[in-house]
Parts: structure tokens; C-alpha cells; sequence
């Protein structure tokens, strides 16, 4: 007995140290990377390359003004002054986008759309499944089962469509455009409010009812306060993501950068061959530049941002 | 009697109206930008658009199945993009979700540095894959050729350059999938675990027969999403190459956003094709993943581990 229990220890002890080396191996590969691309940021071209301080911290002699006055940094910002352009068809005609872009433009363009973008994409759900749920008339079943259905069918080449679509009744590259695009309730959200939703007993909205409450005063004063919380988290899970995302904004936005799209549009890729900023830690700059406030963020945020997701739903 | 069925039905009535004017602009969203949306695939499928010489504009003309014909050759040329997909989609089902499966089972069990790990796990889906793929082409391309002595980066390495690509995706694929299967196995009741220990169960046998089959659902929804996902995945190349990766490494999601962000109606270079090509692309491509991933999802329902 005492000879079985000895042996489930060491298993156990081997099994537990096998995956915690593998984290620690993991966790170092990250804060490492991290962390070289924070001090590479705060180094001169010349302690860089030419005294091959590659790992090191920045040598005071040779990166005083990087390290101290976060020169690299300031050079980003200033060289974020570009001009883009885009050509399309649009309904026949070739049309061309021009737009001037420096670092304030970035910024407003983000909070457009990473902040519009996370509000539509995240009420606009609560609000379909909301009248789903709480108003059974039969077109509430068709929107539930088609919204099962688009889950299940795995569209490629889609945004070809959407694109030409967009084009030719001239919403492409717009903002109008793209909160029409984000006004869309399909997607896993829709399903993790029709289950919430399902919870809230009728006696709620029934109770209001009887106070004379109007359809809309119900929805806003009744329903909205008790989804605050998981539309704060949706809110937010959306934001992180619209925030770092160039790809849709590179795609559906060409002339409406955003920082990321910035940023990727300035180191040119990981590749050295497109972007304006030849030196490493002036790009390395660039995106801590990113990276910062959305860091800065998550530590206070951590715990929304990862605690309250399961999937299926939202642990409360 | 009367006031009260007048209320009724005024009450009906205002619960309809409301409801129809909220689903109106959703629906109408829905009409245009998806049914409309994928309808227009089809048109754009089956025509071709000629630009008029010497005069603005372009005639549509039906293209019959030329733009199909097109899509099967381009499939047919780039069957190394199928392959590299599909190695990546096992590459990430097998070796990916094991781990996360292992990592995720650690920090539910709450062991040393467990809250420490999870914020690093999730940190690669807060940070921007621009950063994350600066830095890794930096280590792997400069920092690691440097102090190893190497002729060249791993990505300029014909024979690294693929695995490179595999690990840069596994690396920063941790996060959701930790979250998900962490949060899927806090729902394990404590008495199952404890009785388990009580007949001897060790840890091992603890992940395999308890806390597996409690995750299965979620295994279920990752492999059904990467397998839908296989002719859309990217493979982060976009972020790591720019429009530049080469044949080698390419995947069909990401040779169709490069061909999408700089095409149109009207192919403006011979480096990329039509939009009509494209659809046609999209749509056989739509129907050789379709039956694939319906059937692994009802397979993997019938097969796969149960909790009870």
C-alpha cells in the first residue's frame, strides 16, 4: 500500500515537473522576447550594429539620447507623415482615395474604429438575441436557426464579394461603410446573449409592462443594466482585438489607417524590404509604440479579460 | 372587460411594432452583407470584366465556367499551399492543443506560478502579431545567426524556413485555447476528482480519464474551427513577409489576401488575379472544406471521449 502510494507520488511529482519546465521554457521565450525588443528600442544604430551590443543593455556612452531622452521613439512618431493612396472600381468608374496620414490621424483613426467597432459589434448581438429571446414570433426562430447554419458553413474567398460589393455602391473605404459592416448581430457573441438572455425571467420586462413602460424604456432601463457586465467584457475583448488588427483596416479601410496598420505599414512587414525606417531600433520602436498602452492596459484589465470568458457563454 | 382587452392588444401591438423596427436595420444589414454578399460571389464567379478601351469604364460579360477552369489550375500549381496547410493544421491540432491542453490542466490544478503563467500564455493575443512578428524575425533572422555562427537566418534557410513558420504559429497560438480549457475544466465537479483520488489515481490518469474528457467539447470546436479554417488560415506569413513570402511557405489564405489587397474587378497586374477568378477560387475551395469539416465534427461528436 505504502510501496503504491510512494509510486503515484513520483509519478505525479514527474508528470507536474514535466509541464512546469515546459511553461518556465515557454514564459522565458516570451519575457525574453519582450524584453529584447524594450532594450533593442532604447539603443543607438551604433551600439546596435556597429558595436554589436545586440543583447546587452544599452551602453550609456553610445545610446544616451535613446536611453534617456527616448530619441528612437520621437523619430517614429515624427516619421509617422505618409500619403496613401487607393485606386477601385467603383460602379464602372476608377475611382482614386488620397489621404494625408501623420500621428494624430493614426490615433483618432484607432478610437474610430477600434472604439466604434467594439460598441456596434457588441450591441448590436444584445440586442437581436435580446428580441429573440423575450419575443418569440416566428421570425425570431428563423434568425436563431440561420445564425446556427452561417456558423456551420466555412465561406473562403468571401471578402472578394464584400469588397466588390462595397465598391460599387460606393461604401468602400468610408466610415459609414465600416459601421455598416460592424452593424452585424451574426457570430458567436449572438449566441452567448441568447443564452444569457435566456436566464432573465419574463417577470422583469413583465413588471415594467404593467408600470406602463414603453418597448424601449424596457430594453434600456430594464435589460441593458443587467448586461453591463458581459457587454463590458465583450466591449473589451473587441477593442483588444480591433486595436491590433491591420488586416481588415489594410483590406476594407486602405486611405483610414489605424496605429497598427501604421506600424505595420512603417517597418514594412517584418521584412526590411518595404517599411520607411531602416534602422532595427528605431522599428523595434515602432512597435513598442503599439505595444505599450495595450500592455499597460491588460495589467489593469487582466482579470476581465481572461476571467469571464467559457465558451458557449460568459462566466459571471 | 373592454379595457382590458383594449390593453391587451394595445400592448401586442406596441411589443410588434418595436420589435420590427429593431430587427429591421440588422436584417437589412444581414440581406445585403452576407445573403447578397455570397450571392454576388456566385455573379462574380461566372463573369468576366473587360475594361473598355478608350473610354471609362468595363463591360461585364458571363464567363461561363472559364473563371472555375482558372481556379482548378491555380489549385493544381499550388498544391504545395494544400500541403503546407494541411501540415500546419496537424502541427497545431496535435502538437498545439496537446500542450495547451497540459499547460491548461497545470493552471487549473493551481500549481506554482499558475496565475504567472496564464498572463503569459494570453500576452501573445493581447500584443499585436505586428510586434510579436518583428521581434521573431529579428531573433531568428539576426540575434540567433549571430551568436550560433550560422551563414544565414532560418527564414532565408531553405530547410528551416518552414519549421520556423510551424514554431512562430505554435508560439504565439496559446491564450484563447488556455482560457477555454482552463475555464472548461473549473467546471469538473471536486467530488469526482477527490473519489478518483481516493481509488489512486495519479495526476496523469486525473488529465486523461477526468479532465480530457471534460474538455472534449472544446477540442471538438478547436478542430472543427482549424479544419474550416484551413484554406483561410494565413499562417501569420503576412505579418512575417509581407506580400513577399515565398512559394514555398504560402498557404491559400494567405495567397488569398495578397491577391484580394491589391486586385480588383479588373486584375491590374499580371501578378494577381480577377476578383471573378477569385470567387471562383473561394467557392471550390468552400466546397472541398464543407463536407470535410461536417464530417470530422459528426465523427469527432460519435467517437470522442464522454464524461459520464
Amino acid at each position: 500500500m505504502e510501496k503504491t502510494k510512494k509510486k503515484k507520488n513520483i509519478a505525479n511529482i514527474i508528470f507536474i515537473t514535466l509541464i512546469c519546465t515546459l511553461l518556465v521554457a515557454y514564459a522565458m521565450t516570451i519575457v525574453f522576447t519582450l524584453g529584447w525588443g524594450l532594450l533593442t528600442s532604447l539603443k543607438s544604430r551604433n551600439d546596435y550594429m556597429l558595436l554589436n551590443n545586440r543583447l546587452g543593455f544599452p551602453s550609456f556612452k553610445y545610446s544616451e539620447k535613446e536611453f534617456f531622452h527616448l530619441i528612437n521613439y520621437q523619430l517614429v512618431i515624427d516619421s509617422f507623415e505618409f500619403e496613401k493612396t487607393a485606386r477601385f472600381y467603383s460602379g464602372g468608374v476608377l475611382v482614386k482615395h488620397e489621404a494625408q496620414i501623420n500621428i494624430w490621424v493614426l490615433i483618432l483613426n484607432t478610437v474610430v474604429y477600434a472604439g466604434a467597432g467594439c460598441f456596434l459589434h457588441a450591441i448590436v448581438p444584445c440586442f437581436v438575441a435580446y428580441l429573440c429571446v423575450k419575443y418569440p414570433f416566428k421570425l425570431s426562430g428563423v434568425v436563431y436557426s440561420g445564425c446556427l447554419i452561417i456558423m456551420m458553413i466555412p465561406i473562403v474567398g468571401g471578402s472578394t464579394s464584400e469588397i466588390a460589393v462595397l465598391r460599387s455602391i460606393g461604401l468602400y473605404d468610408t466610415w459609414f461603410g465600416y459601421f455598416i459592416q460592424k452593424f452585424n448581430f451574426t457570430g458567436m457573441y449572438f449566441f452567448v446573449f441568447y443564452a444569457f438572455f435566456q436566464g432573465v425571467p419574463n417577470s422583469y420586462t413583465e413588471a415594467a409592462e404593467v408600470d406602463g413602460a414603453s418597448q424601449g424604456m424596457i430594453f434600456l432601463r430594464v435589460i441593458l443594466p443587467l448586461t453591463v457586465k458581459m457587454l463590458g467584457t465583450i466591449m473589451l475583448l473587441n477593442f483588444v482585438q480591433l486595436w491590433n488588427d491591420y488586416q481588415v483596416p489594410l483590406l476594407y479601410l486602405p486611405t483610414h489607417p489605424t496605429l497598427a496598420y501604421g506600424v505595420y505599414y512603417m517597418v514594412g512587414g517584418a521584412t526590411s524590404g518595404g517599411g520607411t525606417l531602416s534602422e532595427l531600433p528605431i522599428r523595434v520602436a515602432g512597435c513598442m509604440l503599439l505595444a505599450l498602452p495595450i500592455l499597460v492596459a491588460f495589467i489593469f484589465l487582466k482579470n476581465k479579460l481572461m476571467g469571464n470568458v467559457s465558451l458557449g457563454g460568459l462566466k459571471e | 372587460m373592454k379595457t382590458q382587452a383594449k390593453r391587451i392588444n394595445y400592448r401586442k401591438r406596441s411589443r410588434l411594432i418595436f420589435y420590427t423596427l429593431g430587427m429591421l436595420l440588422p436584417l437589412l444589414q444581414f440581406c445585403v452583407f452576407y445573403i447578397y454578399t455570397n450571392l454576388n460571389s456566385f455573379i462574380l464567379a461566372f463573369s468576366s470584366y473587360e475594361a473598355r478601351i478608350g473610354a471609362i469604364g468595363y463591360d461585364v460579360k458571363f464567363a461561363g465556367f472559364s473563371n472555375f477552369l482558372a481556379a482548378f489550375k491555380t489549385i493544381g500549381n499550388n498544391m504545395q499551399m494544400i500541403e503546407n496547410s494541411l501540415i500546419l493544421f496537424v502541427f497545431s491540432t496535435l502538437l498545439g492543443l496537446t500542450l495547451a491542453s497540459f499547460f491548461s490542466f497545470y493552471i487549473y490544478k493551481k500549481y506554482a506560478g499558475s496565475g504567472f503563467f496564464r498572463v503569459i500564455l494570453f500576452l501573445p493575443q493581447i500584443v499585436s502579431q505586428v510586434v510579436f512578428a518583428l521581434l521573431f524575425y529579428q531573433l531568428v533572422q539576426d540575434l540567433i545567426p549571430y551568436y550560433l555562427d550560422l551563414d544565414s537566418g532560418l527564414l532565408s534557410n531553405g530547410e528551416t524556413l518552414f519549421p520556423t513558420v510551424l514554431f512562430f504559429n505554435l508560439w504565439i497560438s496559446f491564450g484563447v485555447n488556455v482560457v477555454l480549457f482552463t475555464g472548461a475544466m473549473s467546471g469538473i465537479n471536486p467530488a469526482v476528482v477527490e473519489s478518483a483520488q481516493i481509488d489512486g489515481v495519479n495526476l496523469l490518469q486525473e488529465f486523461w480519464f477526468i479532465s480530457i474528457p471534460m474538455i472534449f467539447p472544446t477540442i471538438i470546436t478547436f478542430i472543427v474551427t482549424g479544419l474550416a479554417g484551413i484554406f483561410t488560415n494565413q499562417m501569420h506569413l503576412y505579418s512575417l513577409f509581407g506580400d513577399n513570402a515565398g512559394e514555398g511557405v504560402s498557404s491559400f489564405g494567405y495567397f488569398l489576401y495578397v491577391q484580394t489587397s491589391h486586385s480588383d474587378v479588373i486584375s491590374p497586374s499580371r501578378s494577381y488575379i480577377s476578383y471573378s477568378e477569385i470567387s471562383a477560387l473561394g467557392l471550390v475551395l468552400t466546397l472541398i472544406v464543407f463536407p470535410i469539416t461536417f464530417g470530422t465534427r459528426k465523427l469527432l461528436e460519435k467517437f470522442g471521449p464522454r464524461t459520464e
